[in-house]
This record gives C-alpha cells, sequence and structure tokens, in this order.
C-alpha cells in the first residue's frame, strides 16, 4: 500500500503520514479502515518498524488515525475536505501566480523553492514558531576561519 | 539494560591491531548500523561480542553485563557470521536440526514456517541453495532460538538488491514482531537510513561515531557555499569535514544551534545519514562520541581547523 | 552443578529451561547431531574390519592341496598386506582426527557450532569420545582378525620368534586399538591447534612417525626391566669375540625379545671395553661369560596391556588439552 521516496529528502515517517492523508482525500481510505500492520508494512518496506509506529503516533495525533490494542492501527477521522468548485478557483489563483512569476523570469526550480520557503514561513506563523532571526551571524571576539578543502 | 558495552576494546593479531580504545555503550531496543570501512574492525568487534574472540585489552560485556561466550550470553544471542556459514552438505532441515539440537530454546514451528513463507525447501542440500536462500536460512536459525538480540555480520554483503530488500524487509518484520534488538554491519552506506536508529562507525580500528540517528542527524548540517575564508562562531559550530565540488564548497557542520542563518552566501540543509559517515570516514581524526556539549564550549576560544 | 534440562524434544514449545542458569543442552541431543554428521565416516570405519576380514580369508584360504607357504606370490602378497596394515592407525588421525576441528575452521562452520546453547567442551566431547571408542573397538576386532589371519596354515612368518617384530607386535588387537584412538587423539589436537586441515594431516602423519618408531625401537624394550641370563657352552675367543653352541631358546624359553648379548663378569657386571682384549685363556681363568638380555615371551600379553595402557591414558591426555586449547582460543 504505501511507496516510499528514497530521494526526496522528506523524513520516511512523514512521507507514511502524507500517503495515508492522500489516500483519505482521494477516498481510498475511509472512516473505520484499518491500516496496515507495522510488520506487514516493515516487510514489505524494509524500514525500521519505529518509524511506521512514529507515523502511526503522528496520524493519532492528527486525530485521524486511532490504535486499538491487539487489533491494529484503524483510521477514525477525516481530513477537512474542500469541496470541487472551491479547489477549481484555488488552481486558478495558483496559475496566475505562476504565469506571473514566469513572466518575471523565475523558472521552474525557482518557483518551487519560493513557494516552499512560502509555504514554510507561513505554517511557522501560523502555528506559533519562532521567526528565524535575520541577517548573518557575525562572530564576536573569535574567529574561525573556514578553510575550504 | 546496554547491548554492548565496552571499555578500552582493543584486539590485536600478531602484530597488528584490529580495534583500539574502543569504549561503547550501545542501548537495547534499537536497530544498530555498525558501519566502516573494510577492516575497519568490524567483524572484530562482532566476533568479540559473540565470544568468538578474546579481548586483547580492555573489557566487553553484553545484554546487561554478561560475559561474550558465556553460557547465558550464547543463549540470548542470535548471531549469524559474514558468509553466513552453514554446513553445505546437510539438506537445509537437517541444518533445522542440527541447530535444534543445539540450543535450549527453539521455535520448530515459526522456522518451518518461515522458511515454508520463504519458499525455502527442506529437503534441498544448504550448497544448492542460492546466496539469498542461504542468508535467510541462518537467520531463520539465529530468530527460532529466540534470542534476545540477532547480531549480524554484513549479512547483505553477497546478495542481489533483490535479496537484500527482502532480508531487510524479512528482518524488520522479525524486530516488529518479537521486539528484538539488532545489530548489524555494512560497509554499504546508502541504505542504512531507513533501518538503522543507532548508528555506530569504525575506522581503522577506531571508533568514531556513536549515537541514536535522530539526534546525529539534528546535530549535523551541510554548509554550502562559495569557497574562501568564512567566519565561524567556535561555539556553537564545528567543522567536521570541508569538500569541495568545482566551485563550490560543502562542509559537513555539527550545530546544536538549530535556528542559526548561515552566514553570508552560504545556506544550510539538512544532513543525510550517508553524508554524515562519508564525512566522519574521510577523515580518520574525526569523532564524535555521545556526551560533550558544543553549546557549553567556552565562547571566545579559537580553534584551529 | 550442572542441571540437565528436562527432556528437550518438545518440539517448538517455548521451555523454562534457558531461564535456569546452569541448563545446559543435554547429550542426548548433541548425539543425535553427532551421528547425523559423522555417521559415514563411523559406518566406513566399521566396514573395515569386514571387508579386511573377506580380504583375508580369499588370500589365506589354500588353493588345491598345496600348502601355503608353497606359492611365493601369496607370500609376497602377505607381506606386502602385513606393511600396508601398519599405516592404518594413522588414518584414523588423518582423516577423522585432524579434520574434525581443522575443516570446520576452514570453513568458517566453527562460528555457527561456538555461538548456540551448548558449550564448546560439550560439543567437543559429543564428536570425540564415542568416535574414539567405537574406533578404539574396530581396531580391536581388526586386530583379532589378523592375529588369526597370520597364523593360518602355520605361516613361519608368524611365529613364536617372530612375534616380537614391530610389525607384528603392532597389530595385536590391543596395540592396534591404542594406536588407533593415539593417531585419532593426535590430529585432533593438532587440527585444534593448527587449524589448518592439511598442514595438521601432516603434523599427525609427522608426529605418529615418531612415536611410533620411538616405541618400536627404544621404548617397547623396556616397559619391564629385562632379564639376564648367561649363555651355556659358548666359546669366548681373544680379543672378546664369541659363539654360541646352543640357542637362545634354551636360555630364555620360547618367543623371547632378544635385546642384547655381551660379555660379564660371574655376578653380571659387564667388561670394560680395556678387559675385552684378553686372551681367550684369561676369560676361562676368570669364569666370564656370555650374558643375554631379553624379554621372555610369557610378557608378550603384559607388554601388550602396558602398552595400550599408556597409549589410552595418553590419547586421554590429549583430548584433554584440546578442550582446553579450544576453550582457550577463538574460532
Amino acid at each position: 500500500m504505501f511507496r516510499l521516496d528514497p530521494g526526496s529528502g522528506v523524513p520516511t515517517y512523514l512521507q507514511l503520514v502524507h500517503q495515508v492523508e492522500q489516500s483519505l482525500r482521494l477516498g481510498y481510505l475511509k472512516e473505520g479502515d484499518r491500516l496496515p500492520t507495522v510488520k506487514e508494512t516493515v516487510r514489505a518496506l524494509a524500514i525500521n518498524p519505529n518509524t511506521v509506529l512514529k507515523a502511526y503516533k503522528e496520524l493519532e495525533h492528527k486525530n485521524l488515525a486511532v490504535g486499538r490494542p491487539g487489533q491494529g492501527t484503524f483510521i477514525a477521522g477525516t481530513l477537512g475536505r474542500v469541496g470541487p468548485a472551491e479547489q477549481k478557483a484555488l488552481r486558478e489563483a495558483l496559475l496566475d501566480w505562476v504565469r506571473t512569476a514566469d513572466d518575471a523570469g523565475l523558472d521552474a526550480e525557482g518557483m518551487e523553492a519560493l513557494f516552499a520557503s512560502s509555504l514554510r514561513d507561513f505554517l511557522d506563523r501560523r502555528d506559533g514558531k519562532r521567526p528565524r532571526r535575520g541577517g548573518s551571524q557575525a562572530a564576536r571576539s573569535s574567529r574561525q576561519a573556514g578553510a575550504v578543502a | 539494560m546496554n547491548l554492548i558495552e565496552s571499555s578500552g576494546l582493543a584486539k590485536r593479531y600478531l602484530r597488528t591491531w584490529a580495534l583500539r580504545e574502543c569504549t561503547l555503550a550501545i542501548p537495547a531496543g534499537h536497530v544498530v548500523a555498525l558501519v566502516g570501512p573494510n577492516g575497519a574492525g568490524k567483524t572484530t568487534l562482532l566476533n568479540l561480542a559473540a565470544g568468538l574472540l578474546r579481548p586483547s585489552a580492555g573489557r566487553i560485556s553484553v545484554l546487561g553485563g554478561e560475559t561474550p561466550g558465556s553460557d547465558a550470553a550464547r543463549r540470548r544471542i542470535g548471531f549469524v557470521a559474514q558468509d553466513a556459514p552453514l554446513y553445505g552438505h546437510l539438506r537445509a532441515g537437517e541444518m533445522l536440526n542440527l541447530a535444534r539440537n543445539l540450543n535450549l530454546t527453539w521455535d520448530e514451528k515459526r522456522a518451518r514456517s518461515r522458511l515454508a513463507d520463504l519458499g525455502i525447501p527442506l529437503a534441498r542440500k544448504v550448497r544448492q541453495l542460492s546466496g539469498g536462500q542461504r542468508a535467510q536460512l541462518a537467520l531463520t536459525i539465529a530468530l527460532a532460538k529466540e534470542p534476545d538480540v540477532l547480531i549480524l555480520d554484513e549479512p547483505l554483503a553477497s546478495l542481489d538488491p533483490l535479496a537484500r530488500h527482502d532480508f531487510m524487509g524479512s528482518l524488520m518484520a522479525a524486530v516488529a514482531e518479537d521486539g528484538l534488538s539488532v545489530i548489524f554491519s555494512s560497509h554499504v552506506v546508502a541504505e542504512l537510513e531507513r533501518i538503522a536508529d543507532y548508528l555506530v562507525v569504525l575506522n581503522e580500528g577506531r571508533l568514531q561515531l556513536a549515537g541514536d540517528v535522530e539526534v546525529l542527524l539534528s546535530e549535523h548540517r551541510i554548509l554550502t557555499g562559495p569557497g574562501g575564508e568564512m567566519v565561524l562562531d567556535s561555539s556553537r559550530i564545528a567543522v567536521v569535514q570541508a569538500t569541495r565540488a568545482g566551485a563550490q564548497a560543502h562542509l559537513l557542520v555539527r550545530t546544536s544551534a538549530r535556528d542559526d542563518a548561515a552566514p553570508a552566501g552560504w545556506l544550510f540543509s539538512p544532513a543525510t545519514l550517508e553524508d554524515l559517515v562519508l564525512a566522519y570516514l574521510r577523515d580518520p581524526k574525526a569523532s564524535v562520541l555521545p556526551g560533550p556539549d558544543l553549546t557549553a564550549a567556552a565562547e571566545g576560544q579559537a580553534v584551529r581547523a | 552443578m550442572t542441571a540437565i534440562a528436562p527432556a528437550g524434544g518438545k518440539g517448538g514449545a517455548h521451555q523454562g529451561a534457558a531461564s535456569e542458569p546452569s541448563a545446559r543442552v543435554p547429550w542426548r541431543r548433541l548425539a543425535r547431531i553427532t551421528w547425523r554428521q559423522q555417521r559415514t565416516a563411523l559406518a566406513a570405519i566399521l566396514a573395515l574390519p569386514a571387508v579386511a576380514a573377506m580380504a583375508m580369508a580369499v588370500i589365506a584360504a589354500p588353493h588345491g592341496g598345496s600348502s601355503y607357504t608353497d606359492d611365493p606370490a601369496r607370500v609376497g602378497l602377505k607381506s606386502a598386506v602385513i606393511l600396508l596394515l601398519q599405516l592404518t592407525p594413522v588414518l584414523a588421525g588423518l582423516f577423522i582426527g585432524a579434520p574434525l576441528i581443522a575443516r570446520e575452521a576452514e570453513q568458517g562452520t566453527l562460528r555457527l557450532a561456538w555461538t548456540q546453547g551448548a558449550d564448546r567442551t560439550r560439543w567437543l566431547l559429543c564428536r570425540t569420545v564415542p568416535a574414539m571408542a567405537l574406533l578404539a573397538l574396530a581396531a580391536a576386532g581388526l586386530g583379532l582378525e589378523l592375529r588369526w589371519w597370520l597364523r593360518a596354515e602355520g605361516s613361519t612368518s608368524w611365529s613364536a620368534a617372530g612375534q616380537w617384530l614391530p610389525q607384528f607386535f603392532n597389530l595385536n588387537p590391543l596395540p592396534f586399538a591404542g594406536w588407533v584412538t593415539l593417531s585419532f587423539s593426535l590430529g585432533l589436537l593438532l587440527g585444534a591447534a593448527i587449524r589448518r586441515t592439511v598442514p595438521a594431516m601432516a603434523a599427525t602423519v609427522g608426529c605418529y612417525a615418531a612415536l611410533l618408531t620411538a616405541t618400536s625401537v627404544w621404548w617397547r624394550r623396556a616397559y619391564l626391566p629385562p632379564l639376564l641370563r648367561t649363555v651355556p657352552h659358548t666359546r669366548i675367543e681373544s680379543g672378546g669375540g664369541y659363539g654360541y653352541g646352543v640357542s637362545f631358546s634354551r636360555v630364555s624359553g620360547p618367543g623371547p625379545y632378544m635385546l642384547g648379548t655381551r660379555l660379564g663378569w660371574p655376578d653380571g657386571r659387564p667388561l670394560s671395553a680395556s678387559q675385552l682384549s684378553h686372551p681367550a685363556a684369561w676369560f676361562r681363568e676368570h669364569h666370564i661369560a656370555v650374558w643375554m638380555s631379553y624379554q621372555p615371551g610369557s610378557r608378550y600379553s603384559t607388554f601388550q596391556f602396558i602398552e595400550f595402557g599408556w597409549l589410552a591414558a595418553l590419547s586421554a591426555l590429549l583430548v584433554g588439552l584440546t578442550v582446553v586449547v579450544i576453550n582457550r582460543r577463538a574460532a
């Protein structure tokens, strides 16, 4: 059921979480469905069982799943669904932005990087994390010359 | 409980020191990867833990204070040596019988069902099995004696990628089922990150790195930027290794200050386990052992790179 | 102190036996796997006397009406067989003793065998003691067959006089069994110490040959203090030469092991070198006699027991040393 992308840089447990969420979004998983056991998952993916446990714990934390001892982990909640009309409108807005960025001369990777960092900033601020300190961190009285090979 | 605890452990073969000054405390309940280049001392360390070798100096104890090779230790450890030694002239089923009669605890049903799942016929002679099947048979035997820990010496070495995946999947399933600890050695780093949650790096017979993978990864980052001089606050950041790729320089740094911004023109990015291990292996002098806290280092101290 | 675990043959049930700190893997189970691993070799050992018996019957059977000793070809064949048989004990060491540990060391399976629940001493003893006992029994059986065969039809090669010859003494049941077990335990120890099959085999042959030669030529003569008797009717010439008028067996009885003769005073003391160059009259005057040193034929059985005794004791010692060696060292 799960597939991993080793080169994506996203931690394995998060990939599992996202795949469950995606399955929920697309309707492949419904409330009450049982998620694969830890044993089945690690056998198929050859990953550390703690990773799967962590993913399932995260799903519990997000109120998407609940573990029943001796029986397994079951889907318990739903993602807030965004209706198809609203999704269409959001898509249009995004395409406008892409067009603007393209006109400004930003290439695809630049757009992705810009989007990723903006999203990160937004989530940080929304979730109450400390904003990143701007400016360079100059050395005070000690210096270390970074000798570069 | 510590899986393996050693203090000043060393092993010498005639004139060569295979292992030196090895002081370790590997906690149980983990999947431990022991990495290092060939000849780094991995097999020596694992053989010492299994009781097949006696130390030339220092001490080692396993599973919370047992002497390696003692009755209690041997019973609780499932050991698969390099190249999965088995008796070639016996059939797979006879090999199981042999192991069953050599052990006090034995789960015959599970061993047989495991072999059946893997498609290994009991009537086939061991020397006619493929490399992957032999490795799985050896693992089955080690698991069937219901150990507390599995010690595997380069279990993937002669396996093709599919066999490797199957072996690891099978191993992880056993860990999930029984709550076993595992320590395995490997000189291939690429696939470790998904499997190991504790890392030990050996290089040229010395311990270079030992720690929880999550902690290690959170402490290390890659700093990328143009070459040339750069100013770093040595009390907050330590350069482990620096390499050049074209006009760019990559430094592997160790820092406990997660939120510091990079110096001007440089960029932080997370380090992968592979980055980490390769960087340390390239510089045998570098070492990180659990303990010293970087932020406790005095400010204002000049550090020569 | 050693608590044998309760009947471990209960299939897959998880026993509480392992929680008992001094529980050991029972001998019975070790014996089962020893049999499986050694059965080919042991069957061959047992088959050997049977095969040999048949071969002997063929060679010794009278052809037509001629007596055995009239056929030089068969006499020659018999001599050849006797010589070959001298080599058989060393085969036990070469092919069973030396490879026992050395081959497993070379193939790496020691790393499997020595990391299971059974300890090394138990593992070794189980693979050694039954094999050694079986070897000794088969060797004794073969020795009995040989004794019958060599004396068949009154062949002159085995006589009361020739029985002390090394090639015959060695083939008696007790010495033969002793040499076989010694060869095995020697191979075992050398295999455990050297850890490589071919060098261990070579060392086994070398040590065995040295021991056998030393025993046959020197040690066997002295198991018991030899008897000294004067030979009557001898003629001693000037310069110390002498000739015999009677056969030795008149003095010693049948089947003696002659160790040597020399000139001596009436009380038995030997003459010094200078005293040998006297004229014949001087010898007569001082009643110098020819003294002979020998082991009487009546001691033949006793000597076999003595030889078996020290060989068996040495074999046990070598096995004990092997236990020490394997516990001390690495796999």
